[in-house]
């Protein structure tokens, strides 16, 4: 499957990239939301991981701009543990809180989520 | 007695003179009524009563009582009309005899002097006009002295009555009057608490001045002013502004410490990010070790460094921010407990801490980030008492409704003087700017508000002992 990561913190990037890529998934990151709108378009991914406190633009203001041009499943990612407004009235499919405490495992959630095997 | 002279005018010059001095003798009202007496009874026969009538309607009233006199003093809500001596006689509550009144108004044109002459003769009234002039002159100078001494006791009352010190001194500060209860201090610097004279006097320098003393601090007034003697004489008006300062002190300290919590909690925003991606990234790239590699050991030490710090910083959270509900939470005491030690990491890096626990505690019901400032301040103080090399017990105990938490240090225990104070507002034993002084009594506060307490219980043969009481969540 495509995956499409879009996080400011280059650690968490490369983790999930070489995990998903472990797997046999064909991933892009972006640093920010403005690259992440410019890849959704032109990589067109089965599922896109958004963080949601990044600078310029937030997570959930990427996938308002997205709106539903899009056939990609929305993932959520926080490491903020208050309560949000903007991540309550997101569209979203999954949501996880960082740190990720299994990361493989969360691998295969977002698998069963698009339905891949 | 039938008298010889018609009236004073027919006094020798010896007489008069005589007659003048002792009315200028008299040092009071009663004493001059007693002196016209005499010298009336020497001329006429009967009674003399005096009477004067103010401008507020009081009447003091000087009665003849064998030749003595001692003032009456009477209100009545009619006013007098001249000549009116049944109005006397009714407040005199008797009926006048025969009777004559002589009336005159005194210089300052306020008072008004009765007299009644009952069995007076044909020479009481001439006897009387002879001696007016003297009689206006002596009344009103006397009236005049009484209100002086009054107006004088009137301020000396509201001069002792001040709260703020206040000081008159001469130029080499010594105390010529103060309204403080320790008379026998000889200069003003004494009253303040201090053996030499104080930092900043203002005295003779200028007018305004703030000074620090062991009693407090104090804005100082210095006036010089003139008694018309060439001694330098001040007015010193001391207002104490501790209590102001404390509290700007307070405010000031509250708003520092909304800033550090805010700062703190951005910070740990800003770290958590990237230790997540450490830990994350480091699970990722175990998968590509062979098992039987040495480094995958560093990775774990790697990913363990990770998780402490996002705990530490989770904790930071907690702390900065009062984030939770208002309302009594269910909480762990002794994970909190541990919790909050690792934030003290550096105030006690020299000291032991034993959390002591025994057998599974009870949950509490209580406000967890209040709980854990209260944790925070009792650690640190001890941390702070103690040389290095000390011992901090913290002990629970079950109790039928509640846990008990004691806090044991090895800091060598609060002195005797310092015990009735440690919850006081501002009370500290630490060197300026180390401590506020709020810490107890904040914690106190705290734990009272979540229906717990925190008592010093005492020393014990090596430190102090405060006791934390926290209610059971399920009883």
């Amino acid at each position: 499957m495509k995956v499409l990561i879009v996080d400011d913190e280059p650690l968490i990037r490369r983790s999930l990239e070489r995990a998903f890529q472990k797997r046999g998934h064909q991933v892009l990151v972006a640093s920010d939301a403005f690259e992440g709108y410019e890849l959704w378009s032109s990589f067109d991914p089965d599922v896109c991981l958004v963080d949601v406190l990044m600078p310029k633009m937030t997570g959930p203001e990427l996938i308002q701009k997205v709106g539903d041009n899009t056939k990609a499943k929305v993932v959520l990612m926080t490491a903020f543990s208050g309560h949000n407004d903007s991540i309550a009235h997101a569209q979203h499919d999954l949501f996880l809180r960082k740190p990720f405490e299994d990361i493989m495992g969360l691998i295969q959630k977002v698998e069963e989520l698009v339905g891949v095997k | 007695m039938i008298i010889q002279q018609r009236s004073a005018d027919n006094w020798t010059p010896r007489q008069k003179e005589n007659f003048l001095e002792d009315l200028f003798l008299a040092t009071s009202i009663s004493r001059l009524c007693e002196t016209i007496f005499r010298y009336y009874l020497k001329k006429s026969v009967g009674r003399l009563t005096f009477a004067i009538i103010g401008a507020g309607g009081w009447l003091s009233v000087f009665e003849d009582h064998h030749g003595e006199y001692a003032p009456r003093r009477l209100v009545s809500e009619i006013p007098y009309k001249w000549g009116e001596s049944a109005w006397v006689a009714d407040l005199l509550k008797r009926p006048l005899g025969p009777h004559k009144v002589f009336e005159l108004s005194l210089e300052d044109g306020i008072e008004r002097l009765v007299f009644i002459t009952e069995h007076g003769d044909n020479h009481t009234l001439p006897f009387f006009e002879s001696i007016q002039e003297l009689l206006k002159v002596s009344f009103t100078s006397l009236l005049v002295k009484h209100r002086m001494e009054d107006a004088s006791e009137q301020w000396a009352a509201t001069f002792e009555f001040m709260k703020d010190p206040v000081m008159v001194i001469s130029a080499d500060r010594r105390i010529v009057r103060s309204n403080s209860a320790e008379k026998e201090a000889k200069h003003c610097y004494q009253i303040l608490g201090e053996e030499r004279p104080c930092n900043d006097c203002p005295l003779g320098v200028q007018e305004k001045a703030e000074i620090m003393t062991s009693r407090g601090r104090f804005t100082v007034l210095s006036h010089r002013v003139d008694f018309g003697h060439e001694a330098e004489i001040y007015i010193h008006h001391y207002k104490d502004v501790s209590r102001d300062r404390h509290l700007y002190s307070q405010v000031v300290q509250n708003q520092k410490m909304a800033a550090v919590g805010l700062l703190a909690g951005n910070i740990a925003h800003e770290l958590s990010n990237p230790l997540a991606g450490i830990k994350s990234l480091i699970e990722t790239v175990k998968l590509d070790v062979d098992t039987e590699s040495e480094h995958l050991k560093d990775f774990d030490e790697i990913r363990d460094a990770a998780i402490r710090c996002q705990k530490i910083i989770q904790n930071l959270l907690t702390f900065a921010f009062e984030t939770g509900p208002q309302e009594l939470e269910v909480f762990d005491p002794v994970e909190v407990v541990q919790r909050t030690i690792p934030l003290l990491k550096i105030q006690l890096r020299d000291h032991h801490v034993d959390v002591e626990s025994g057998q599974t505690i009870s949950l509490v019901k209580g406000r967890l980030s209040a709980f854990q400032q209260v944790v925070f301040n009792l650690l640190n103080n001890a941390g702070q008492a103690m040389e290095s090399n000390g011992t901090i017990r913290v002990q629970f105990f079950e109790k039928l409704e509640a846990i008990e938490i004691l806090f044991t240090d090895t800091g060598g225990g609060i002195s005797e003087s310092h015990i009735g104070k440690i919850f006081d507002p501002f009370f500290t034993t630490k060197k300026p700017g180390e401590g506020t002084g709020l810490g107890l009594s904040v914690a106190r506060n705290l734990m009272q508000e979540m229906h717990g307490d925190l008592e010093f219980l005492g020393n014990d043969r090596l430190g102090a002992i405060f006791k934390v009481t926290l209610s059971k969540a399920y009883v």
